[in-house]
This record gives structure tokens, sequence and C-alpha cells, in this order.
């Protein structure tokens, strides 16, 4: 049976519990308590300032600003109600970044999944080469996006290099602007995104991989498995948790996307790579529509929140 | 009794929770400049300011005690930094801004220069610089702003190497244009070098069209008595798209920037041509501007450059006019607690040895009396066309900047949507009519 001061001691956290005096006194006891509350929010308290100062406040500072009509630089502002948000559903734009950003967002994250679990399937595997791969896969994680987006710009133009491959493989009728054919440009922009973050995904995948209990599949292997049966029924389940966590911070990540397009194509051509964050980005800084850029904020928080929830609700299903 | 552990347990995160607020608000602390002497400093930011360090040193030289620091940006971090920074308690005290839709939204923050140019340059201060460049820099009765340098478009420089090999003359219209771009098409370069991911570069081309085929309808438009979906504008819209389909501009210049992507093709001999205004002049026709340059470039730069106008689109019209006026302007903030000392740095920028400094290196003073520096040409014929852009700059047709930001992201957006799909012309000039409609001018 579990006695109070055994609880006192457990809330004392690990280490050597002190000894107390027999018939102490309850308002101590109490007392005591409080202060390792206290000790506990105090600890807490740099964390929670820091967070709630900086992202919570912001969202409600984003809020109250949504409501009016603030260019960014006024010192007054006037209320407009939900006016800004009114106006967002009569925005062509803001519908055209909107369809844009979940096209984006869900092939990046397909792709750069399926991308990554194949190379962490392969890595396993006996191929020659794969260590080097490894090594590969990961490099263009740490490119910094401006890098990315400058080189990009070269190498997919019209006279760039992948033309020239294509011209010189006898691929010519293929040969376009990637990034300056509405039809193609948010599809290259996806196969950019993908070929520079596959590598996280891989690291995700390989590190579940690898806690696959050998003596699992080799049981699996015993009872008649091939490599395919070994995949889908032992491998694949365990790697749930790496799939959900994929999928929610590749989602997040690609409504995040901003330097990438704004380097690449700025939007264009027309609205084809319009994407949220460039929208926002537009009217709050380029055209002092600061009130009406918290009101898309908003809308692309509220999207962001979706996938936080669903992380949390899988999450526990998981457990359970 | 409370313990030494205790103690510590409080003391640890009390101790972090001071240090956080210490290093939350230590920034903030405020300047402390000045309390040891009677010294003034002064604080400027902008983007676009050739050799900084020798006008500044030239500034400081004539004004003993008074010492400047000059925070440079990026442009666009320039935009995102000087909101919270005009706003705040530790703001410049001189910053720059460009005419049309950033001088409207930060005017309120600058004080007007008014009062200071009367009294230092007496009742006929306009006098000292170009009509256009006070114009565009003033809202209602407020001289927000004076002029950096002038700069104006409607321009193409071209490469006469480039040219020479072709073996073609510098085309006066679209038609000549067409046939010249084939001939070079046919070395293996590039005609017209444009980078049309920029919103800008479209709009200045655009401007060139319709200020040749109806001068001064567009700023009509942008007074809104004109509405942009007017057969002048269909017409002018047709023509841009035309330069994207008959070989002028190369396929694929919607990803292209114009900095760096379509100058340094231009620069390298890769292009005959860029549309470009006055601002490119010292890049191109300065040996030392031009040596600047050519570091973007691999190899040595071709030319020699020179400027011509921009080709008329319809045979029988002249060209467009130049379209421009202050590339910049310097403000004194109206947070400033030295405003006069803030006051003479800008007009040493713009009226003063700031103005002969920028000559030096060909850009164009917007003192009227300050005569562009042509020492430093490339070759010595560069010297007349650098001295008729300084005459042009003294007879604009009109402004480059349009001074609604909604307009003028209305009109980017159209423009490349047109560049996409020729066929939208009609709903993208709609489109437009429908934002300028929308404006509270």
């Amino acid at each position: 049976m579990t006695t109070p001061s055994q609880l006192t001691r457990a809330a004392d956290g690990p280490g050597p519990a002190r000894a107390r005096p027999a018939g102490e006194p309850a308002r101590a006891r109490r007392r005591h308590d409080r202060r390792a509350r206290l000790a506990g929010f105090l600890w807490l308290l740099p964390a929670l300032v820091l967070v709630v100062g900086v992202v919570h406040v912001g969202i409600v500072y984003n809020a109250v600003i949504s409501t009016t009509d603030w260019n960014g630089i006024a010192p007054t502002r006037n209320p407009v109600g939900l006016d800004n948000y009114t106006a967002i559903l009569s925005d062509d734009v803001f519908l055209a970044a909107l369809r844009n950003t979940a096209v984006y967002a869900v092939a990046v994250t397909v792709l750069q999944l399926g991308a990554g679990l194949a190379v962490a399937v392969l890595v396993r595997t006996q191929a020659r080469g794969r260590n080097l791969l490894r090594v590969l896969i990961f490099v263009p994680v740490v490119l910094s996006p401006a890098i990315i987006g400058t080189t990009a710009r070269y190498l997919l133009d019209q006279d760039g290099a992948l033309n020239g491959l294509l011209r010189a493989a006898g691929l010519g009728d293929l040969v376009r602007p990637w990034l300056a054919d509405s039809s193609f440009a948010l599809a290259t922009l996806v196969v950019i995104t993908v070929w520079q973050y596959t590598g996280y995904s891989f690291v995700i995948y390989d590190a579940a991989i690898s806690q696959v209990d050998p003596a699992t599949l080799e049981a699996a292997q015993i009872d008649g498995a091939g490599n395919l049966r070994m995949f889908t029924s032992v491998v694949l389940p365990h790697l749930r948790g790496a799939h959900l966590v994929l999928i929610v911070l590749t989602a997040i990540s690609s409504l995040k996307t901003f330097d990438l397009v704004m380097l690449t194509t700025a939007g264009g051509p027309g609205t084809s790579t319009e994407l949220l964050t460039l929208h926002i980005y537009e009217q709050t800084i380029l055209r002092f529509h600061a009130g009406y850029g918290a009101a898309l904020s908003l809308v692309l928080v509220a999207i962001a929140l979706v996938f936080a929830v669903l992380q949390v609700r899988l999450s526990r299903l998981r457990e359970v | 009794m409370r313990t030494p552990h205790a103690e510590r347990r409080f003391v640890a995160p009390a101790a972090a929770m001071v240090l956080l607020c210490v290093a939350a608000c230590g920034s903030g602390s405020g300047d402390t400049s000045g309390d040891a002497s009677d010294d003034v400093r002064l604080t400027m930011v902008g983007w676009n300011i050739a050799a900084a360090e020798e006008t500044i040193a030239a500034f400081e030289d004539e004004h003993p005690g008074v010492t400047v620091e000059f925070r440079p940006y990026a442009y666009n971090d320039y935009l995102q930094a000087l909101r919270p920074a005009l706003t705040g308690n530790d703001g410049p005290d001189v910053f720059q801004v460009q005419p049309g839709g950033m001088l409207t939204n930060y005017e309120p923050l600058a004080v007007d220069l008014r009062p200071h140019l009367e009294e230092s340059l007496g009742a006929q201060w306009q006098d000292a610089y170009y009509e256009a460049g006070l114009e565009q820099l003033a809202y209602d009765d407020k001289q927000a702003a004076l002029p950096g340098i002038m700069s104006a478009a409607g321009l193409v420089y071209y490469d006469q190497a480039v040219l020479d090999e072709a073996g073609v003359e510098v085309p006066t219209t679209f038609d000549e244009w067409e046939t010249a771009c084939a001939a070079v098409v046919a070395t293996g370069r590039q005609c017209l070098a444009h980078g049309a991911k920029d919103a800008w570069a479209n709009i200045d081309v655009f401007l060139a069209v319709i200020n040749s085929d109806a001068p001064g309808v567009v700023y009509d438009a942008i007074a809104g008595d004109v509405a942009w979906d007017a057969p002048e504008f269909v017409t002018a819209a047709t023509e841009f798209v035309s330069l994207f389909q008959n070989g002028v501009i190369a396929e694929g210049a919607a990803s292209r920037a114009e900095y760096p992507d379509a100058f340094n093709e231009f620069v390298a001999g890769n292009a005959a041509f860029i549309a470009l205004g006055t601002w490119n002049t010292a890049g191109t026709m300065t040996t030392e501007g031009l040596a600047l340059s050519a570091e973007g470039i691999s190899g040595e730069p071709s030319g020699p450059f020179y400027a011509a106008p921009f080709p008329a689109p319809q045979s029988g019209n002249d060209p467009t006019a130049l379209f421009g006026g202050p590339d910049n302007g310097w403000a004194v903030s109206a947070q400033s607690a030295q405003p006069d000392e803030a006051y003479d740095l800008v007009e040493f920028l713009t009226h003063g040895g700031g103005q002969d400094v920028q000559a030096e290196l060909a850009n164009f003073p917007a003192n009227t009396e300050v005569a562009i520096s042509t020492a430093d040409v490339v070759v010595p014929d560069q010297v007349e066309n650098i001295e008729a852009q300084q005459e042009g700059l003294a007879d604009l047709v009109g402004a480059r900047q349009i001074p609604y930001p909604d307009l003028e992201a209305a009109l980017g957006q159209a423009l490349s949507s047109i560049i996409a799909d020729p066929g939208s012309i009609e709903d993208a000039l709609a489109a437009v009519e429908q934002v300028s409609a929308g404006l509270d001018r």
C-alpha cells in the first residue's frame, strides 16, 4: 500500500528521499508540496515564456490585427470586423494559392515518403554502394534553399543542363523551360523539394527499420515468407509511427514553403506556383495589407493545426 | 526551516528567469553614444547607394562632430526591417525610400523637408533638382524625401559586338527588331535577355510599349481616368506578349530573374539586348562599373555597350520617351532626435558632395547643376550616348513607379498571366481594371 510519505518522495523526483520525523504536521507537508510545485513551475517558466510569448501571443496578436485595416506601418488601425475573412473568399489569387498549396503538399508528402522508404529498404539489402547512397541521399538536406533555388533556375532553364541531357539522349521532344512552363512549373517544384528532402525521410525510416527485431524477421523467414511478404507483413507494421511523424512534419513543412518558390518562379507563370506563404508575403510586405495578411496567416495556422491535431489523435490511437 | 537544498531549487530557476529577462531586454538598452561628449551620431539605412563609405567620409569631413552609421540591406530585407525600425524607439535618423507605393506608405513617418530646404537653399530650392525628382517624392504639399540619383527606363542596351557579328543594325521598330533577332539567334545567342520572373521587369517593358503607342495614357489609367481594359491597353498587351512569341525574348524567360540571370547573359555577350534603364549605364559603359558587373560572369565582359530607345511597336510611331524619376530618395525620420543634423545629411546626399560622388561613378545626379562624369567610359563614343540620357531626364513622359501597390501588383500579375497564356489578355486587363476601380485614390 502506498503511503502519503511515499507519494511525497515520488513527487520529489529521483534520488535519495529525505527522512521526515514521524508525526510531522500536515501543514508543513502542504508547505513542502507547494514549494515543490513552485520549483517545478519555475523550471518550466523560461520555456513557457518563450513559447507563449513568441508563438501564442503572436498568434493572438495576429488575430487582433486580422480584424483591422492596418497597413503595417501607420500608428492607427481601424476595426473592420470579419471583412478581411470574407474578402479571402473572393480572392482569386488566394483560391489559386490554396489549390496549389494542397497539390504541392500532398504530392511532396507522398513522393518524399515513398522515395525515403525505398532508399531505406535498399540500404538494408546487400546492394553495392549502399553506404555511399546513405551519404549522397542526405547531402541535399543540409544545402540551403537559396543555393538549391538558384541552381535549379540554371539547371532547368531552356538552355540548362537537364535539357542538354535530354537533347543528347535524343529526347528533344521533352525539352521545355521546366520552371517557366505553367503546366509543369508546380510539378517541377515538387520534384526539387522531394530531391532535397528525401534524405530526411530516409533517416527516419532507416532508424525505424533498425528497430525491427531481427529474430522476428528470422522467424518469418523460417515460416517461408519471401522478401515482399516480410516487408509488407513484418517491416511495414513497425513503421506506422515513422509514417505518422513524417506525414505530419512533411505536410506542415510543405505548407510553410516559401524560399524555394520565391527564388525560382516568384509564384508564376501567372499564378501557377503561387503558394499561401507567398501570397501572405505579397499582401503584407509588398502591398501593405498587414490586416489582410494576418487573416491569411490565420487561415494557414488553422490548416497547420488540423495536421497537428491529427498527429496527436493518431498517436493516441496507436498507443491504444 | 528552508534548507540549502530547497533554496538551490528556487535559486536555479529564478536565476534562469533573470538571465532570460536580461537576454531579452538587454538588446534594447538604448544608445549610450553621445553621453561622453557632444558628438552627434546619426544612423542611416538603405538598400541602394554606391560608394557609401566614401560618401559618408566626405560628409563627416564637412560636418565635424557628426558621425554616421550606415546599415545597408538587401532590398527585400529592407522592406521588412524598415517597418519595425521606424516605429520603434531606436530607429534610423535617415532612411531611403523608393517613389511609388513605398513613399505613399512611409511618408507619414518622414518629416516635411520644405522648411529645411527653404532655409538652406532659399526660396528657389526647387530649381536645384529635377522636377520629376521632387514631384515623385512629395505627398500632397509635403516634401517627404529628396532624390538620391535619377533613373529612367524606356531604353534597350545593346552589345555592339554581338550586333556586328550578326550583321544587324539597332532596330527602331518591332518589325526591325524581329528581323534583327532572327539573325542574332542564328549566331547561337539570345536576342533580348529578359527576366520575366520579376514583375518590375515586365512592367518596364509594358510601359515602354504603351508609352510609344499612346504616350501618357497609362498615367491617365493610373489616375483612374481611363480603364485598363480600354483598346489601347489590349493593343499594348498584345504587342508586349508578341515579344515572347516572335523570338525577341527567348523561351523560358518566365523563370529567369532580371538580376542576375538576364543581366549576366547580356554582359557575357550571350544576348544582344536588355531592356533596362539609365541605372544600367554605370555598370556597362564605365571601366570600373563594367569590371564590377563582370564579377558575375566567367570570362571577360563583351561589348562595347550602348543604349538606344526601346523600339516602337508600331511602325510610324516614335519610340517611347524616357519614363522615370528619382531612382530612390532620402528621408528624415519623424522620430529622429537630431532632425537638423539628419537634414544636413540628406541635403549632402541629394544636393551636396554626395552628388559629386554619384556623378563620378556615372550615376545620374539629382542635382541639375551636377553633370555626370564621362571620364571613365569604356570607349569614347559612349560619351555622347550618356549625355543624351542625361538630357532625356529633363523631359520624361511620366513616372516609372505606380504609386498604388495594389495596382502595381495587379498589373504585374496580369502581365505574368498574359505571358503564360496569351489568350487571357482581356481577362487579365479586366482584373487590373477591377483593382483600379476599387482604389481609394
